[in-house]
This record gives C-alpha cells, sequence and structure tokens, in this order.
C-alpha cells in the first residue's frame, strides 16, 4: 500500500458555525478524488485539515495507515510532519525566490546535497516543460506558468499524498484544459493520491476516479464521476452535476407533465428531474414517461449544440439538442422522455428506487445521452 | 498521557504547532509591562501620597489622598497652576490646528488637483517642515525675535535697531504659529492622499448636473472630505497638546506655561503628585480627542468608500492664479524651512547675533577654543560631551528603532496568524495605545513606573535602558500598523506553503517572511529612527545626566543662554533626521509618505 486518507466523523467547528459535520471518507492509496461542492460546503476546510493547517473539532484523520490528529486519542502532528503535498489556489509562490529556488526549497529541508537538489529540479522542471524559466520570479510569470511552478515546487518532495485546493480556477478556459490533461498524466505516472477541491463539474468528471459531492459541510454522495451523474442519490446532486441543469418539476403542480409523472410514480415521489439531454422533441419514442404538447419559445445555439426553451403548460422546460434542431419560436411541438429517464424524489431530496414506478421494476440503465 | 485528558492534550498540540499563538503571548505580556503598566502607575501617582509631601498631607507615603487633585482643582492656587496652562494649552492646540489645517487643506488641493507650477517638487518640499524637529523654528524664532527683556545675546531684529514686542517675540503667537506650520506636511498627506483616492467622476457628475465648480466642490467633494479631515484635525490637535519643545523655548521667557511645560517643571521640582495630575489631564484630553476621532469616523466612512477609484488625473486648470499659487506656496516652503535653517545655520558662525560684519563672522562655536561661553569654552566639534550625546542618539535611537520595526513585524506576524482572536484583538489595541497618550505624559508615565525599583525590575531612571524601552513603546503604533497591514497584505498562503513542504516557525520567518517583508521592515525602521533622533519630548523627561543625546544636550546649553551652540546642535539633529529620510528614500525605497501618520 504506497499511500491513502482516511478521515472518520470529522468535524469543524468555529464558534456556533459549523464548517464541517461529520464525514468519512477513505479514500484508497493511488485514487484521484474530487472533492465537489458549492463555495462554503467545506470542501477546503477539509483539505486544510487534512494538511494540518487547520485543527479539527473532532473525529481522526490517518495518512498512510497512521494517524496524524484525533482529538479524542490527543493527538495532532504539525503540518511539518505530515509530508503532504498541497497546491494552493492563488499558488502562493515566495516572490522574492527564483523558480528554481522555489522548487529547490523543500528539497534543502530534506537535506539533499547540492548535485542531488540540481538534479532533481532541472527533473521537475522539465517535466512541468518550464525548465526555461528556472531563473525568473514568480513576477514574471503568467497565471499558467505560475501553476506549473506551484505544482512542480510540491512534485519535488514527491509527496505520496498530493492535496490540490483549485488549482486551476484561476486560469482561463484553455489553460484549464490543458492543465487537467497535464495533472491527469501526472497522476497516471506518479500513482500518488490525489485529493482535489473543486467547485466546477466539469473538471471533477474530467479528472476524478472517484467523486464526493459535498453540500453544508456534508459528503451528499461519494462514487465514480458515471455513478454521480447517471445513479445521483439525492435531487442536490442531480441538480448540481449535469449543464444545462436539470428540469426539475414538482409533482403537486397541475402541469401536463407533472401530471403524467404523478401518475406513474409512487405515493412518497414529490418531485422528479429530467435532464435536458433526455428530453426528446417531435414523435415520442415507444416507452416514455411522459409525453405532452409545447411550445418552443428560443432557441439558444451554444456551438456544438442547441438549446431549446419550451413552455408545457406553466413550466419552463430546456431541451439539450446535439444537432440543429428542426424548430423555430413558435412552434408547437410534442416533447417527452424514456420511462427511465426521469430521477425521483420523495420529500426530503432523497432519490427514490425506480421501484417507486408503477410498471415493473427493471434495473436502472443509463439514461440515453443524447447524442 | 497518564491523566491529562486527551482534549486537553489535544488543544495544547493544535496550539503549540503554530507558535505564533504562543508568541503573541508572550509579547501581550511585554506590551501590557511597557505601555499599560506605565500608564497605570502614572494615574495611581495622582491619588497617592508621594514621599516629599507626607509631612504637609499628614498621612503615610503610599496612601490614598485626594489632596493632589484637590490643589490642581480646586485650591487657590489652582488658577495659576492648573487652570491657566489648561487654557493656554488649548488656546495653542486650537490655534495650531487653525493654521495647519488652513495651509494644509489648501497644498493638499493644490497639489492633488490643480496645475500648480511645481507640483511634484512641492508635494516633496512641503513635508519636510515634519521631518525637522519642531523646536528647530522655536530655536529659529528666538534668534531672530528675542528682545532684551530676556538674558543673553539678543536677537536679529533687537541688533538692527527694531525691538520686537514681547507678544510677538514669545508666548502663544509664535508657538501657534510654529506648531501650525510643523504639523501642516500632516494634513496634506492626510487630506491629499483622500483626495487623490476621491473619485474625481463624482464631482464631474455633479458638473455635468450643471452644478458649479465651487457647488460641485462644497456640496460633493467637502463632505467627502470630512472623514480625512476630521482624522487630520483631531490628531494635530493631539499631537500640539503632547508638544513639548516649542512651548518651552518660547514660553519660557514670559512664563506661559502649558500642561507640558507645567509637567516638565513638576517633575525638575520633585512633584510627582502635581505633575502625574498633569499628565493624567494631559491624557485625557488626548484620549478625548482621539477617541472623538474614531467616533466620527464610524458614523463618516458609511459613505466614504462607495464607487471606484477615478484613475484620470484631472487637473483644475487655475489660470491667472497658477503664479500666485506657486508662490504662495514658495512662501511657505521659505518660512518653512529655509528661513528657519538659515537662520540657525547663520546664527552658529556670528559672535553677536544680527551683526553683520565680516569680522563677526567665525567658525569658533563650531571648532574653535577659549570660547567666553564659560562652562563651554569650546567649539561644539572639539567638545566631548557632543560626541558622546551624539554617540548616545544614534545608540539609543538605533536600538528603539530597529527594535521597534522587528517587534512591529512580529506582532503583524502574531495577529494575523494566531487563531486566538482575542489575543490579537489585544495586541493591537495595546500596541495603539501609546497613540492616545501624549508624549509628554507618556514620558512621564515611564518615569512614574521604572524610576524606582518594582519587585525584580531594578530602578531602570539614568540609565540608557529606560529611553529605549520608552522609544520602542511610543513608536509601537506605527511600527505595529505597518507590520500588521504588510502581513495581512503578504496573506497566510506563502507560510502556509513552506510548512506543508516541512518548514519550521525560524525558518519560515527567516527565510520567507523577512526576505518578502524587507521593504516594510526598512521602514518600520526608518521611520522610528527620524521620529526618535528629533524627539525632545521623551528625552526631555527621561534622559539622565549620564545619558544625555542630542536634543537633551542642546536643550541644557539653551538653558544656559548659549545660543549659538544650541543651535548648531540641533542642525545637527536635523541633519541627522533629514538625511535619514533621504537616505530612506534613495537608497532602500521606502515611502516616506506612507507612514508618516506618526
Amino acid at each position: 500500500m504506497t499511500a491513502g486518507v482516511k478521515l472518520t466523523g470529522l468535524v469543524k467547528t468555529y464558534g456556533e458555525a459549523t464548517a464541517v459535520q461529520g464525514v468519512d471518507l477513505d479514500v484508497p492509496a493511488g485514487d484521484f478524488l474530487c472533492l465537489l461542492g458549492p463555495s462554503g460546503c467545506g470542501k477546503s476546510t477539509i483539505l486544510r485539515m487534512i494538511a494540518g493547517l487547520e485543527a479539527q473539532t473532532a473525529g481522526r484523520i490517518e495518512i498512510r495507515g497512521e494517524t496524524v490528529a484525533d482529538p479524542a486519542a490527543g493527538l495532532f502532528a504539525t503540518p511539518e510532519r505530515r509530508d503532504v503535498g498541497l497546491v494552493f489556489q492563488n499558488y502562493a509562490l515566495w516572490p522574492h525566490l527564483t523558480v528554481a529556488r522555489n522548487v529547490e526549497f523543500g528539497l534543502r529541508l530534506r537535506r539533499m546535497s547540492a548535485a542531488a537538489r540540481a538534479q532533481r529540479v532541472s527533473e521537475v522542471l522539465e517535466e512541468m516543460e518550464i525548465a526555461a524559466l528556472a531563473e525568473r520570479y514568480p513576477g514574471q510569470l503568467s497565471g499558467g506558468q505560475q501553476q506549473r511552478v506551484a505544482i512542480a515546487r510540491t512534485l519535488a518532495v514527491e509527496p505520496k499524498v498530493l492535496l490540490m485546493d483549485e488549482p486551476l480556477s484561476n486560469l482561463d478556459a484553455r489553460l484549464r484544459l490543458e492543465m487537467r490533461g497535464v495533472l491527469k498524466r501526472l497522476h497516471a505516472r506518479l500513482g500518488a493520491t490525489i485529493i482535489f477541491v473543486t467547485h466546477d463539474q466539469w473538471e471533477a468528471m474530467t479528472l476524478a476516479s472517484t467523486i464526493a459531492v459535498m453540500r453544508d459541510g456534508r459528503i451528499e454522495q461519494v462514487g465514480t464521476p458515471e455513478a454521480i451523474y447517471e445513479r445521483p442519490e439525492s435531487r442536490f446532486v442531480v441538480e448540481f452535476v449535469g449543464a444545462p441543469p436539470i428540469n426539475i418539476f414538482d409533482l403537486a403542480a397541475a402541469t401536463p407533465i407533472a401530471r403524467a409523472l404523478a401518475a406513474a410514480a409512487g405515493p412518497r415521489v414529490v418531485s422528479a428531474g429530467v435532464r435536458p439531454e433526455a428530453l426528446v422533441l417531435g414523435q415520442p419514442a415507444a416507452d416514455v414517461a411522459f409525453a405532452a404538447p409545447a411550445e418552443v419559445t428560443g432557441v439558444l445555439p451554444t456551438g456544438g449544440a442547441w438549446i431549446v426553451e419550451l413552455a408545457c403548460g406553466n413550466d419552463t422546460v430546456f431541451a439539450l439538442s446535439h444537432n440543429r434542431p428542426a424548430v423555430a419560436p413558435g412552434d408547437h411541438i410534442r416533447v417527452s422522455a424514456p420511462r427511465h429517464a426521469p430521477h425521483l424524489f420523495d420529500d426530503a431530496g432523497r432519490t427514490c428506487s425506480p421501484v417507486s414506478m408503477s410498471e415493473p421494476a427493471t434495473l436502472p440503465t443509463p439514461i440515453d445521452r443524447a447524442r | 498521557m497518564s491523566g491529562v485528558s486527551p482534549k486537553l492534550l489535544y488543544s495544547a498540540r493544535v496550539t503549540l504547532a503554530e507558535p505564533a499563538t504562543l508568541i503573541g503571548i508572550v509579547l501581550a505580556l511585554f506590551f501590557a509591562y511597557l505601555i499599560a503598566a506605565p500608564v497605570l502607575a502614572m494615574l495611581v501617582d495622582a491619588v497617592v501620597v508621594q514621599v516629599p509631601d507626607a509631612r504637609r498631607i499628614g498621612a503615610e507615603p503610599g496612601t490614598f489622598t485626594l489632596y493632589y487633585l484637590e490643589r490642581a482643582l480646586f485650591s487657590r492656587v489652582a488658577d495659576p497652576v492648573f487652570w491657566t496652562p489648561l487654557r493656554n494649552t488649548l488656546t495653542i492646540a486650537f490655534g495650531g490646528v487653525a493654521v495647519a489645517l488652513t495651509l494644509g487643506s489648501l497644498f493638499a488641493w493644490l497639489l492633488a488637483r490643480t496645475d500648480m507650477f511645481g507640483r511634484r517638487w512641492f508635494a516633496s518640499a512641503l513635508i519636510i517642515p515634519y521631518i525637522l524637529p519642531g523646536w528647530t523654528f522655536a530655536l529659529a524664532w528666538l534668534t531672530l525675535f528675542k528682545n532684551r527683556s530676556s538674558g543673553g545675546h539678543a536677537g536679529w531684529l533687537e541688533s538692527l535697531g527694531v525691538s520686537p514686542p514681547d507678544w510677538l517675540a514669545y508666548g502663544p503667537v509664535p508657538t501657534i504659529l510654529i506648531l501650525g506650520l510643523h504639523y501642516m506636511p500632516f494634513v496634506i498627506l492626510l487630506v491629499g492622499g483622500a483626495l487623490r483616492n476621491l473619485d474625481a467622476q463624482l464631482e464631474e457628475q455633479a458638473r455635468v448636473l450643471g452644478a458649479g465648480q465651487r457647488q460641485a466642490a462644497l456640496r460633493i467633494a467637502l463632505p467627502l472630505m470630512r472623514p480625512a479631515l476630521i482624522s487630520a484635525t483631531i490628531l494635530v490637535f493631539a499631537e500640539c497638546i503632547g508638544d513639548f519643545g516649542v512651548p518651552y523655548v518660547l514660553g519660557l521667557p514670559v512664563n506661559y506655561d502649558v500642561l507640558s511645560t507645567s509637567l516638565y517643571r513638576a517633575v525638575n521640582s520633585r512633584q510627582e503628585g502635581m505633575a502625574a495630575v498633569f499628565a493624567a489631564a494631559i491624557l485625557l484630553l488626548g484620549a478625548l480627542s482621539l477617541s472623538t476621532d474614531l467616533w466620527l469616523l464610524r458614523n463618516a466612512r458609511r459613505f466614504a468608500t462607495i464607487g471606484s477609484r477615478g484613475s484620470i488625473d484631472r487637473a483644475t486648470p487655475l489660470g491667472a492664479l497658477r503664479l500666485p499659487a506657486s508662490a504662495l506656496a514658495g512662501l511657505v516652503f521659505l518660512a518653512g524651512v529655509v528661513v528657519p535653517l538659515a537662520v540657525l545655520a547663520l546664527s552658529t558662525v556670528m559672535r553677536v547675533p544680527g551683526l553683520f560684519q565680516p569680522a563677526n563672522f567665525t567658525l569658533d562655536f563650531w571648532v574653535g577654543t577659549g570660547l567666553p561661553t564659560m562652562a563651554f569654552p569650546d567649539g561644539v566639534l572639539r567638545t566631548p560631551e557632543f560626541w558622546d550625546a551624539a554617540r548616545n542618539t544614534l545608540v539609543i535611537v538605533g536600538t528603539a528603532s530597529l527594535t521597534a520595526g522587528m517587534l512591529g513585524l512580529l506582532v503583524g506576524h502574531c495577529v494575523t496568524r494566531t487563531s486566538w482572536t482575542s489575543l490579537s484583538g489585544f495586541l493591537r489595541q495595546i500596541t495603539f495605545l501609546p497613540y492616545l497618550v501624549p508624549g509628554v505624559a507618556f514620558a512621564f508615565a515611564f518615569l512614574s513606573l521604572f524610576a524606582v525599583a518594582r519587585g525584580p525590575i531594578p530602578a531602570l531612571y539614568g540609565t540608557n535602558l529606560i529611553l529605549v524601552l520608552a522609544l520602542i513603546a511610543d513608536q509601537m503604533p506605527f511600527a505595529s500598523r505597518a507590520g500588521v497591514s504588510a502581513m495581512m497584505q503578504l496573506g497566510r498562503e506563502p507560510e502556509e506553503a513552506a510548512r506543508v513542504l516541512g518548514a519550521g516557525w525560524t525558518r519560515r520567518v527567516s527565510r520567507i517572511v523577512l526576505p518578502i517583508q524587507r521593504r516594510a521592515l526598512y521602514t518600520g525602521v526608518l521611520l522610528p529612527f527620524i521620529s526618535g533622533a528629533k524627539n525632545l519630548t521623551l528625552f526631555a523627561l527621561l534622559a539622565a545626566p549620564g545619558t544625555e543625546v542630542l536634543t537633551t544636550f542642546s536643550l541644557r546649553l539653551l538653558e544656559n543662554n548659549y545660543l549659538q551652540a544650541a543651535n548648531a546642535v540641533v542642525l545637527v539633529i536635523a541633519a541627522i533626521s533629514f538625511g535619514g529620510a533621504l537616505l530612506g528614500q534613495r537608497l532602500l525605497g521606502v515611502d516616506l509618505a506612507s507612514g508618516f501618520a506618526k
């Protein structure tokens, strides 16, 4: 076992306010875990507690099978002794040191010989493709270059656990994409355990081997990106993951879609969601959850796809189409969804099992993602 | 872990993990002793029987008494002893504020918003009066206007056959003029800074809506400038109350007493009880005015920061007034810098003041021997006492400013890094406290606590240490604010990045924090140095014959009426503080304007 991180009953309070309330999370060695959630949900706090920069109020943190902090046992290892890598959102490069010196800092602390240090620094800079910048100061670098230096500085000491706090959020779209590739290759090569904090669902989807969706200091769901997308366990997850956001229908409403869904759903179901990409415009398929007449109120091209805005009774519904839709505002068409497309939620916002549908139960199948 | 609760062990380990908290506690104790304890000791002195008065009061020394308060406030001598000095203090303080505010805000506007000739040059030149010691001007004034009514050589005007009346030569009129001129730069910096930050678009919007220039200035700009104007007013007021040198030099010949000079004399005549009452009165005035400032600002700031900053620098054309405006600035520069320095310089090379004949000029007062001044027969530069005082000044002020700068940064570090909010709040407040205590009261407070041995601490009076400590305490408001804002700006991340890589506290501070903050540190050391080198108030009360510094040395020469020698020493002091300022700006890139708020 190379390394892993385990959190048990982790709680963090600041006076009256609770930032993290009872988080259990087991990150196996070599995993790439994304903590995904809206701002203020406690994800960065968790990362800082793992690094030792914050002290938890209760709960245990283990790194590589060793307990590093546990109030119940009176244990608290300082950040200096935890031997994890941390990449900050704003990079935190030291402005008075050159790139090479920044990267070298951790190696000096490990009492490495000058020759070995120079060797290692050039290796890491080479790997991050910034060897030419070695003698520059951080102030002379672009955001993307600074990010590469920050990662190089952390990688130089070869941490077995690598923590990243929204490291790509300050970069422009193209650089972000490029850095995602870099991170993914890095993870594959190093085999290190990576815990990555982000509020960007795309980032989480593209990078992670496991995603933990967080909400209000709790973990809402842990699973592979596919599981999070296809088998969300709560209305919060389904609404947070997916773009454009999912259409939610309140089944108590007297709209055509709500009535159709309510008739088919079990008594515990109070709301349902259908992803825009699951909606079918025009002739309904054979086995549908609902099919209703609607008026096209807008066609919004997004580049490679089109969002079609529809009025269906009092509902405003968005559909996503990857082909140019043959409709125009004012057109009256039919909108439908395949039988297993709707996600059904009870009054607590938890996902109801498909058994709640009145039809004979079948195993949930991946939703037909509009091609 | 036997016996100790794990919870407690955990808290202890968490606290110890960030040494900032521990160091903060040590600092808090240190400053409580260095700053709060003296002020308390002084206040207590006002209500307990002092040794010399025990017989008169008929009570044991150290017991509670209202004798001093009674004597100062209600007795037959209350008027000459307390109420008149209080009235005089308020007169010169209000007068000084009026002069400083009028000139200062006029120049602030001219420098920030108009096309006056020589704008950039005047922007630096008009700050110089604040860099020079205030009583430099008082001495220059005496050199010019001194009349026959006091001993020693007469002033230049007298020598030229014009006899200046007493009201012009001494007392409130010159004191007010000089204080006003000395603190004018303070107003220029504060108000000018606010004017530059004021969005010019707000005024332009008013103009577009049809307001005239005057209306735009009065209805839009002035209300928005109010916080800066209030701050400047009250800070100048507090400085004037606590100023000792100027009223002492100019008030002495006509017995024009203010609270600070009364305090000085009470200390010199060993009336500690009365001195404590004077100091408490000054403290009260200072605290009152500064809390007024904070209170007014809290109510005004709400609208002062709305709107983005207009980055376009639009200068109001002055038209025909362009030349007169520059001429006025030139005149103030002449009166505030050139004339006083020239007069002082000339006076040190003239045997008889005001006698402009070749035979009257001499360098004897600098380098000569066998001078007619009895107790001081050699030129200043040949006198060992001068060199001792100069060395003392450099050692004491240098040590104090270095320490204050480092402590300021350390306070900033602790305040921004500790997780104990109450500790960080206390550190901020305690280091700000000396700001509320006018200099002369603070000096006396120090005397109250450290003049006698208390517990394990021996009597410090007569040592260099008391001067160093007093200077450090006096400079902490500036030093700690500079440190806190520098550390805030830096943020936590650079240090955290080092921690995670395995760097302990010492390495973090020495390899990351100090190098990044070196410019802030230069400022934090240089400004206390300049301000300390010209400091008379603290030294006048705390320096003993063995620990003379340049300022007290010149004061002693003045008291003996050796005007040439006194002026020569003052010139050296002015050169040190001016040189320090120039050096800092040129070599270290210290932004002096940013830090002159004390």
